[in-house]
């Protein structure tokens, strides 16, 4: 079964010709000692490396962490499933539950990236 | 997504050099996720290499050239034995393909015209990296190698 790797930061990275320390430089890190690790994932960068990240190599954050988001997706689904439950065993049928019900429903069957519509 | 697919074969192939090996890893034909040179002169040198670059990337299938018709000197032949050994051990399938495969995929007979072919699929990953072509008395540039095992995985995914 295919699972995508846990990051693909040293692709983007190679695909810019930029060297670990010129990234660590542009990021603020120390030394390419820093990218190299976030690269075979001995360690997890902080969100706001993940965005430096995703501002010096030009991809989303979720393209470049995509095996991380895998996982994240595959958790959340499971929770879904066990939130829809719940809301369904619940007695309330007003609007609010109507709505959650179909949030929480779009979340466990779809297979697209899990994106919850917030202004609506 | 860009780079990243969910239902593709990712491959690691190889090409043994004299002072280790040059690799490529590609998901589905579109996607070189990696590629370059890998020191490992010894024999554990190279198992060692190999096993960090297997375990890393968990592909589905190891590429390497095949024996049979192959040209390459009894240690390169070593080491695509070796290769195929410390793939088993991490059930990894082992597919080999020959030059005629890789002529016949790509359409051409030399290996510059191979790399060139490359460089038009991947302009960004192996443009800049593209030898100059060979005179015929200068021996092989190093870097050819990396196009030989990119070669090699693209082969093996155009059979699936």
């Amino acid at each position: 079964m295919y699972e995508p790797l846990q990051n693909y930061l040293r692709t983007y990275r190679k695909r810019t010709a930029l060297s670990q320390d010129d990234v660590a430089f542009l990021i603020g890190g120390e030394a390419g000692t820093s990218v190299s690790r976030h690269e075979t994932g001995i360690r997890v960068p902080t969100l706001e490396v993940a965005l430096a990240y995703q501002v010096v190599l030009g991809e989303p954050v979720g393209d470049l962490f995509a095996g991380m988001l895998h996982g994240v997706e595959a958790t959340i689904r499971t929770r879904a499933e066990e939130l829809l439950v719940r809301l369904q065993d619940c007695k309330d049928s007003s609007c609010v539950v109507r709505k959650k019900l179909e949030i929480v429903a779009a979340l466990v069957t779809s297979d697209e990236p899990i994106t919850i519509p917030i202004w609506e | 997504m860009g780079v990243v697919g969910r239902t593709r074969w990712r491959v690691l192939s190889i090409d043994p050099t004299t002072n280790g090996f040059a690799y490529a890893i590609m998901e589905g034909s579109e996607s070189l996720i990696d590629w370059g040179r890998a020191s490992g002169k010894s024999a554990e040198g190279f198992r060692a290499r190999l096993g960090r670059l297997c375990d890393r990337y968990s592909p589905n299938i190891l590429a390497c050239e095949g024996e049979l018709g192959s040209k390459r000197g009894p240690q390169a032949r070593e080491r695509i034995v070796m290769a195929a050994d410390v793939a088993a051990t991490r059930q990894i399938a082992t597919c080999k393909v020959s030059r005629s495969d890789v002529q016949a995929l790509f359409g051409v007979k030399t290996k510059h015209e191979v790399a060139s072919s490359l460089t038009r699929h991947f302009p960004e990953e192996l443009l800049h990296r593209l030898p100059r072509m060979r005179c015929f008395d200068a021996p092989e540039d190093d870097r050819m190698n990396v196009f030989d095992a990119i070669s090699f995985a693209l082969v093996v995914l155009g059979k699936l």
